[in-house]
This record gives structure tokens, C-alpha cells and sequence, in this order.
């Protein structure tokens, strides 16, 4: 091969790689593990969600994990994809997600697969401040389960993918739009993983 | 060294047109996804309550009953015009940027009387008479998105209310020049 056109192969070879390394990078600074998010145990939050104007690796993360979402002082949203003790999701387990009171308008918790509803018969994808079920103190507590339906559980079993829970805050209160470590999240306790569980 | 300021350059100009581009590509996928499941272009498409199988948008919220509309403006201005439903537990009009920034978000806050008057145009364009609110979006393409949040998904009387009351809204051009 003369020289020109090792030459011509090794440029080629050299901007195919720095492409590759480029589009590497790009998927690494806009995955959510990436994000100026806040950690609260179980709970995760990202910062910059809906904003008029957002630092450019803010919005290509948003465009791809959450497209059209509303900004902090109208929703703020936590997710969690581990129990409190840190272990993953897992459809074939029974969770427990307790809480009280939350400093907004409204609120609501949904759980997702892949980044999508739950298929179940009874089309129940999310318990709101609205529909769930309290005590005569204010407290709730939502059970995950694989199947069954009732008052307060959310299925787990139809779909592929990971587990997703997303607590969303409307019009919350402003202590809270200026730290988010104030608000008095649920707790996520797995219940077990059994047979019998299901 | 040839081969090495190739890679960085490379590396650096894919890394910048995929940032740029990515916001851009999400949202043209999302209206071709909504296009392909039943909507048009500058027509407000009140959707059904949500059900698994049948969004296209990650992580989309289901207790919203919500309605939304691509926006081509090159024709001209839009006006979103009429009376907001009593019945939702919190109502918002949002519209987007090509981008995904939030150009506008008008609440139920922000129309205590219900009454919604929403102008949406670009930078170049005018409204050929008065709106109460206006959103002005840098490009041409925009999603306009309203948000009703349910209060009960499972009561048909008060869905089949609240469906008549969002249909009131509706979206019509405005301005010289409009379609």
C-alpha cells in the first residue's frame, strides 16, 4: 500500500474513533446518572426539569428522559429505582411505601416499567393525594406487589424492564422549591420476594 | 499528530452536534409519534385517560386527562381561546420551544376566571388583535400541551364532564397570513 493512502485509511480510521468517542461521551453526560440530581435515601431528584433556559446537557437529558416536563416551581419529581436499603427494584417483589402529608398542592406516585405504565387489568398505574387511602393521622402506605388489585397497590408484574417509582409534587411550597432535602419523602421498604407474596 | 488533532476534532464536533441536535430529534419523534397515532398538525387533540400501551412519552403522568397540538407557525400566530374546565384538580397550557424549553406556562393560577386567551407566535410575527397571554417561540416548531389532572380516573360521569368542559378550548389561527 503506497503512502498516501495508509495515510488516507489511518485519518479515516482516526475520525471514525473520535466520532465514536464523541457520541460515547454524549450518551454518558446526558444519562440520568449524569444529572445534577439530589440524592435523598431512596429518592433521587433531578435539578433542572422544564426550565426556560437550560444548560445544553440539561435539556438533551430532559428531551430524552423526560420530555415536556414542567419546572421546578410548578412540579418537582422524585424517583426511586432502589428500596431504602439501596437494593434494585424488582417486579418479583412486594414493596411497602409509606408517608404522611407532603408540602404541596398535589401530589402523586406512579409506577413505571421501562419508563412506561404498568399494563394491568384495572388500568391503576398511580394513588394520588386525591384516591389513596389514609388513616384517621393522615398516613398512607402504598403496596407493590407482582399482581393483585385493591385499594392502594400497584401491580408490578406485566411489562420488561426495570421498576421505576415517581412521587410528583405540583405547586409545591416554596420551602421545598428551595431545598428539596425538605421534604418529608416516603419511606421504600422491601416486604419480601417470596411466592407467597404474589 | 494528524491522526490525533483528527480524533479531537471528531470527537468534539460529533459530541456538539449531538447535544445540539438531540432536544431537537426528541421532539420531532414525539410529534411524528403523536401524528402517527392520530394527530395533525395545528389541530388540538384532546387525548383519552391514559392506558398502558398507548403513550409514546416516557414516565408520562396518569392522572392527566390531556390535550395537545404541533404547532407549525410559518403560516402565522395561533390563538388558544376559550373557557378552562372547573372540574380538574390542577390545569395547565405549556408550550414548548422546537428545543423542549418551556416558552410559556399559564396555570389555573393565572386565569381565576377561566377564561383562557393564549396567543402563540414566533419572534417575527403579530397578533392581529389582543390576547391576555402570549408565548413567543424562537422557531417555528412548538407543542402546545394542556395538562387536566383527574380527580377520580375511574368515574365515567365526571370524565364524560370533564371531557365536554376541555373541549370548549380551541385552538384557531390568528394574524395575517394564517392558514
Amino acid at each position: 500500500m503506497n503512502h498516501p493512502a495508509r495515510t488516507a485509511i489511518m485519518l479515516g480510521a482516526a475520525a471514525f474513533a473520535g466520532a465514536s468517542a464523541g457520541a460515547v461521551a454524549f450518551w454518558l453526560l446526558t444519562s440520568p446518572q449524569f444529572s445534577r440530581q439530589i440524592n435523598l435515601g431512596a429518592w433521587r431528584s433531578t435539578a433542572a426539569v422544564g426550565e426556560a433556559a437550560q444548560d445544553p446537557y440539561s435539556r438533551a437529558r430532559v428531551a430524552m428522559y423526560g420530555i415536556w416536563g414542567l419546572p421546578p416551581r410548578e412540579a418537582i419529581y422524585f424517583t426511586a429505582d432502589r428500596d431504602d436499603d439501596g437494593q434494585r427494584l424488582r417486579p418479583e417483589c412486594t414493596y411497602q411505601i409509606s408517608g404522611g402529608a407532603l408540602p404541596t398542592r398535589w401530589w402523586s406516585l406512579t409506577l413505571y416499567r421501562s419508563g412506561f405504565y404498568v399494563a394491568n387489568p384495572a388500568n391503576r398505574y398511580s394513588w394520588s393525594q386525591t384516591d389513596v387511602a389514609k388513616d384517621s393521622a393522615g398516613l398512607w402506605r402504598i403496596i407493590v406487589k407482582p399482581k393483585g388489585e385493591g385499594q392502594n397497590i400497584l401491580t408490578s408484574a406485566g411489562g420488561e424492564g426495570g421498576l421505576l417509582v415517581l412521587l410528583r409534587l405540583y405547586q409545591p411550597h416554596a420551602d421545598v422549591i428551595a431545598d428539596r432535602k425538605r421534604t418529608p419523602l416516603p419511606s421504600l421498604r422491601r416486604v419480601g420476594c417470596a411466592p407467597t407474596y404474589s | 499528530m494528524l491522526a490525533l488533532v483528527v480524533f479531537v476534532l471528531s470527537g468534539a464536533i460529533t459530541h456538539l452536534v449531538l447535544i445540539w441536535r438531540a432536544p431537537l430529534l426528541a421532539t420531532d419523534h414525539q410529534i411524528s409519534e403523536g401524528i402517527r397515532r392520530g394527530g395533525a398538525w395545528n389541530t388540538l387533540l384532546h387525548g383519552p385517560p391514559p392506558r398502558a400501551g398507548a403513550t409514546s412519552v416516557p414516565l408520562a403522568n396518569p392522572d392527566t386527562l390531556g390535550s395537545r397540538a404541533y404547532l407549525d407557525l410559518r403560516k402565522g400566530p395561533f390563538q388558544l381561546l376559550g373557557t378552562r374546565p372547573d372540574g380538574c384538580i390542577y390545569w395547565s397550557a405549556s408550550v414548548f420551544a422546537h428545543n423542549t424549553d418551556t416558552v410559556l406556562l399559564l396555570t389555573d393560577g393565572d386565569t381565576p376566571d377561566r377564561q383562557v386567551s393564549l396567543g402563540i407566535r414566533t419572534t417575527e410575527q403579530t397578533f392581529s388583535e389582543p390576547v391576555r397571554h402570549e408565548a413567543v417561540l424562537p422557531s417555528a416548531t412548538g407543542v402546545l400541551l394542556i395538562r387536566c389532572f383527574m380527580r377520580d380516573r375511574t368515574d365515567a360521569a365526571y370524565l364524560a364532564k370533564l371531557d365536554a368542559q376541555r373541549r370548549q378550548i380551541v385552538l384557531r389561527p390568528m394574524g395575517e397570513g394564517a392558514p
